[in-house]
């Protein structure tokens, strides 16, 4: 009886183990190894994070055709695409068992939890063999250095400010901004503008608090470069009299009446269609929706980096031409000369002149900047952005949110928009991206 | 049964199920519980912290923001769906015409994908653009029109309507089936002894039903604690946080804060609170029907 | 007279509540003639011309019928395993005799935990399980589809076998059965209204699962239906569009599935129906 009913096990083990193994056959393919397209071309796989980049990364996207047609049959270039959240937890998940595409783009503030597990390529040896390449970043790529040197290069450069509609500026009988335009003046604007029956200024926070590009600005000129070290070593808090300062101006414009009234249940895109309509007046956010601002407002489209601010101490003539979250290589690439220098031969021409044309065609700053490549005269809002760029202020090394870890980005999301709606007060709002601090070390 | 009862049998016919359930289900919960006791980021190195993470959970205010929204779901949702459903079931088992048709109508808002029940309920409830608030302020009951969501207290009510909403055409349907189940010769005599329709309810149906009721509950419980993308797509959790629920709220911490161990911890407890509020359910209703 | 006016009550009863609960579907009908700009800029409005351009766009965008294909490829082989598996171990569950009902109690309990789990913390796990497995690509879902469903199939499964009167099992006996005969010419007719439901819901938890299908598929040639919408929502842009009018081209199976298989959950009953 008992042999009876071990057999029994035994053979539904079996049975169990069988189908595994037949369903395995049938998936086939090996390793990661390199492989090769039919025409045999070695394959070089690009971790991207939308769904469908022929539409929502078009720029990377058409880099990428012309890479693939120039080198035919010899590098193919591939998507492996998802939408953000969805690559962002693929990511790690493959750089967990060593199947990460060549190269991927990565979130801003996980860079740091890739470089330290060791997956990422030091592209220090890239860069020293393309001297041009470098040249052309200009100093873009110091962002994503650390002490396992040069883990990733800036996917494009993000140029991050308020951009606003001229026509409703002049209906409201305000002025347009300009760069001494101060916080006091900026708040008396959006009363005037409020005044006119439009929203002043667009924002919306339901999946999409990272939506805050326009506060960065407000960060770096409360010294946040300044003081970002003390505070992630322990030696400052956030809540300081500088930062204290620049979230009372953000609750400012919260009393002011600035925000939709609907801005907890609006997204970043519902947002976005407010100024496109001309039913906000000015809008946060950066050169990628570009594109979109010249179909729906033309040339009436302006471009302002923000208010200065005048009861801080810290320098005021900071804009925000910053690098965008990296892209990075696998280690892995190193283990084949062939693979290597297929993707060295990819980034160098994502990082040439061709790749910067392309990516200006497409109302997209490049990482590089090339001598002549600019955007032609009918793309306003890029116009609009070089114009407010030719005051030749400095800009920080990276984005203020994106210098912190992921754990802490969430909070300062967190803390911006709770003052923006109402739900925290400014030291409130501090205390908490210190405690998000205090648990992720 | 004994004589068909043996051993061998019962494993045979039990093994494939445990075994897949152990390997995809069971083993993925000790994964996590361990990661809980962990500081991990999702890449690399995961390092033992003990029970830091449950220290940190029980201080951490959003946490029981959560935890209130997530009971405050769980309580309207428990009763209505149990009540309404049943009651809709009862209707739509009767011989009316066009039956079959509705039935598929009320089930629609179950396949409807997450993100367009987002959609849909946010122009419902929308303070500003909803059609509830603007219907409001057509007939001149502004003194009505509320923050449905996106404001600081009545977010967990309305997903909780939505949740309702959603889930009505599932339950309807267990229901039908339960009715179904009862044999028509028992109904047929309870007829001709000439009891009431309420009486055929509460003294036949509701007794042979006791199965269904309680399959409704366990599901009803356990799904309210599993509810995601409704928050996700009407408010995302916000404003900061306070229409989180432990599901929304945990999975914020895995993903958005790369805090696995933490986002673990949460997800355990979470687990936890479900099982137990079933246990208490079976123990509660078992005692009732001695 | 008075019965003709209950009816009349039931059916204002029964249209009403239908539209209450279907008002918002509909309205998401009416979206999909919608511009994305109309969408989003006055959502109560009725569509300003009634054109196709969000089907056509999403017919242009998606690969339909890979998506149903791999979908419907995933939905079968998971249902049949899960349907014939926990069939059976409900089986044991609800009708076979224990020495020890504790221990009867002890594996439904353990059977039944599953439903309190909220999938995404499984999601990393189950990924390393598949990847230890060598499961890639679509059959890297069957086995969690098939784990999932375990739970909520036990739970309806062994409640209605459990309500099948006992005499059955002695009756089949004493004619010559043995367990098969028992389990598959007997029960399993019986129980077609619960299989019905149960199909149901196993069939649409996996024409819509996320979270898994995001997560093990990374070929575009295998993504199933459910991956549809994120091709319209870039980090900056969304077409609202675009998503609603895939979301409808992808339920519109769903609800003739459900129409047809709710049609048998009557039928079945008429067929087997349980006489004591």
């Amino acid at each position: 009886m008992k042999n009876k009913n071990f057999k029994r096990l035994l053979s539904a083990v079996t049975i169990g183990m069988m189908t595994l193994g037949l369903l395995t056959g049938c998936s086939g393919g090996g390793a990661e190894e390199v492989k090769t397209d039919e025409s045999g071309a070695i394959v070089i796989k690009f971790g991207i994070h939308v769904a469908n980049p022929a539409e929502q990364e078009s720029v990377t996207y058409n880099i990428v055709e012309a890479f693939n047609q120039a080198n035919e049959g010899k590098y193919k270039v591939e998507f492996e695409a998802a939408d953000t959240e969805t690559h962002s937890k693929n990511m790690k998940l493959k750089a967990e068992d060593g199947t990460l595409p060549q190269i991927f783009w990565i979130e801003g503030s996980e860079t740091s939890e890739y470089s330290e597990a060791g997956v990422l390529l030091d592209l220090t040896e890239f860069l020293d063999e393309n001297a041009d390449v470098k040249a052309a970043l200009g100093g873009m790529e110091a962002a994503f250095k650390d002490d396992n040197g040069q883990f990733g290069l800036p996917y494009q450069c993000n140029v991050q400010g308020i951009f606003y509609n001229k026509e409703l500026f002049d209906k409201a009988e305000v002025a347009y901004p300009t760069d001494e335009t101060t916080y006091e003046e900026f708040i008396e604007m959006i009363g005037k503008l409020k005044e006119s029956g439009i929203t002043p200024l667009a924002i919306g926070s339901k999946n999409s608090a990272f939506a805050m590009w326009e506060f960065n600005e407000f960060l770096a000129r409360y010294g946040w470069a300044d003081n970002i070290e003390n505070i992630l070593n322990g030696s400052d808090k956030f809540n300081n009299k500088e930062l204290t300062a620049c979230f009372e101006k953000l609750q400012g414009m919260k009393d002011a009446g600035a925000f939709p009234e609907n801005m907890a249940t609006i997204e970043y895109f519902d947002a976005k269609q407010l100024f496109n309509e001309g039913h906000a007046a000015m809008f946060g956010t950066g050169q990628w929706d570009c594109g979109e601002f010249d179909e729906n407002i033309g040339d009436k489209i302006g471009f302002w980096w923000g208010p200065r601010f005048t009861d801080t101490q810290s320098n005021q003539e900071i804009v925000m031409k910053v690098p965008s979250a990296p892209i990075g290589v696998s280690a892995a690439v190193a283990d084949d000369e062939n693979l290597k220098e297929g993707v060295y031969e990819f980034l160098k021409f994502y990082y040439g002149e061709e790749a910067a044309m392309i990516s200006y065609k497409g109302s997209i700053f490049p990482a590089t900047s090339y001598e002549g490549v600019t955007a032609s005269g009918t793309q306003y809002s890029m116009n609009a952005m070089i114009e407010a760029l030719a005051n030749g202020w400095g800009s920080p090394e990276a984005a203020p949110d994106l210098t912190v870890s992921s754990a802490v980005q969430e909070a300062l999301y967190d803390g911006i928009f709770g003052v923006l709606q109402g739900t925290y007060q400014p030291t409130e709002a501090l205390d908490k991206i210190d405690a998000a601090l205090a648990n992720s070390q | 049964m004994h004589w068909l009862s043996k051993k061998r049998y019962k494993i045979g016919l039990m093994i494939p199920t445990l075994l897949i359930y152990s390997i995809f289900i069971m083993l993925p919960i000790v994964v996590a519980a361990r990661y809980s006791f962990t500081k991990y980021s999702g890449i690399g190195q995961a390092k033992f912290i003990g029970l830091k993470n449950y220290v940190r959970l029980f201080q951490d205010e959003i946490f029981w923001i959560s935890f209130k929204n997530t009971m405050v779901m769980f309580v309207l949702a428990f009763v209505l769906l149990i009540s309404l459903s049943f009651l809709i079931a009862l209707l739509l088992n009767k011989r009316l015409k066009a039956v079959d048709f509705s039935k598929a109508l009320i089930f629609s808002p179950a396949i409807i994908a997450p993100i367009i029940v987002g959609i849909i309920w946010v122009y419902i409830l929308d303070p500003n653009i909803g059609i509830i608030n603007n219907v409001l302020d057509a007939i001149g009951a502004e003194g009505l029109k509320q923050k449905w969501i996106g404001g600081d207290t009545l977010s967990p009510y309305s997903i909780a309507i939505i949740y309702f909403w959603q889930q009505l055409g599932y339950l309807v349907t267990i229901f039908i089936a339960g009715l179904k189940m009862i044999p028509g010769d028992v109904l047929e005599a309870v007829k001709i002894d000439g009891a009431s329709a309420v009486q055929e309810v509460r003294y036949v149906i509701i007794p042979m039903m006791r199965t269904t009721m309680s399959t409704v509950a366990v599901l009803i419980i356990t799904g309210v604690f599993k509810i995601f993308e409704i928050v996700q797509q009407t408010t995302g959790g916000g404003p900061n946080h306070l229409s989180e629920t432990l599901v929304t709220y945990s999975y914020s911490m895995t993903f958005s804060s790369s805090d696995y161990g933490y986002g673990m911890s949460l997800a355990m407890v979470t687990f936890l609170l479900s099982l137990l509020i079933t246990a208490i359910y079976s123990t509660v209703t078992k005692e009732r029907e001695r | 007279m008075v019965s003709k006016r209950k009816k009349t009550v039931q059916y204002i009863l029964m249209v009403f509540i239908t539209f209450m609960v279907v008002f918002p579907f509909l309205w998401m009908l009416v979206l999909s003639f919608k511009t994305n700009s109309e969408i989003l800029s006055s959502p109560l409005s009725l569509p300003k011309t009634f054109n196709f351009d969000n089907y056509r766009h999403a017919m242009e965008t998606l690969n339909f019928p890979r998506l149903y294909g791999n979908t419907i490829f995933v939905c079968v082989i998971s249902l049949v395993a899960e349907l014939v598996i926990t069939f059976c171990s409900s089986f044991v569950l609800a009708r076979m005799e224990f020495k020890n009902e504790r221990m009867r109690k002890i594996l439904y309990g353990f059977l039944i935990m599953g439903l309190s789990i909220s999938p995404f913390i499984l999601l990393f796990p189950v990924y390393k399980i598949n990847v230890f497995f060598g499961f890639r690509g679509k059959i890297a879902l069957i086995f969690p589809y098939i784990a999932t469903s375990i739970s909520f199939n036990t739970l309806l499964l062994v409640g209605y076998l459990k309500a099948l009167p006992v005499e059955i099992d002695e009756a089949a006996v004493i004619d010559g059965c043995n367990i098969w005969d028992l389990m598959v010419r007997i029960i399993l007719p019986m129980t077609k209204p619960v299989i019905a439901t149960v199909v149901i819901f196993n069939v649409l938890y996996i024409w819509n699962e996320f979270p898994f299908a995001s997560v093990m598929l990374r070929d575009v040639s295998d993504y199933t239906l459910s991956m549809g919408a994120s091709f319209f929502k870039g980090t900056y842009t969304v077409d609202y569009g675009g998503i609603v009018a895939s979301s409808v081209m992808i339920i519109i199976p769903e609800l003739i599935f459900y129409g047809i298989f709710q049609k048998n959950i009557v039928e079945g009953m008429t067929a087997g129906a349980v006489k004591g």
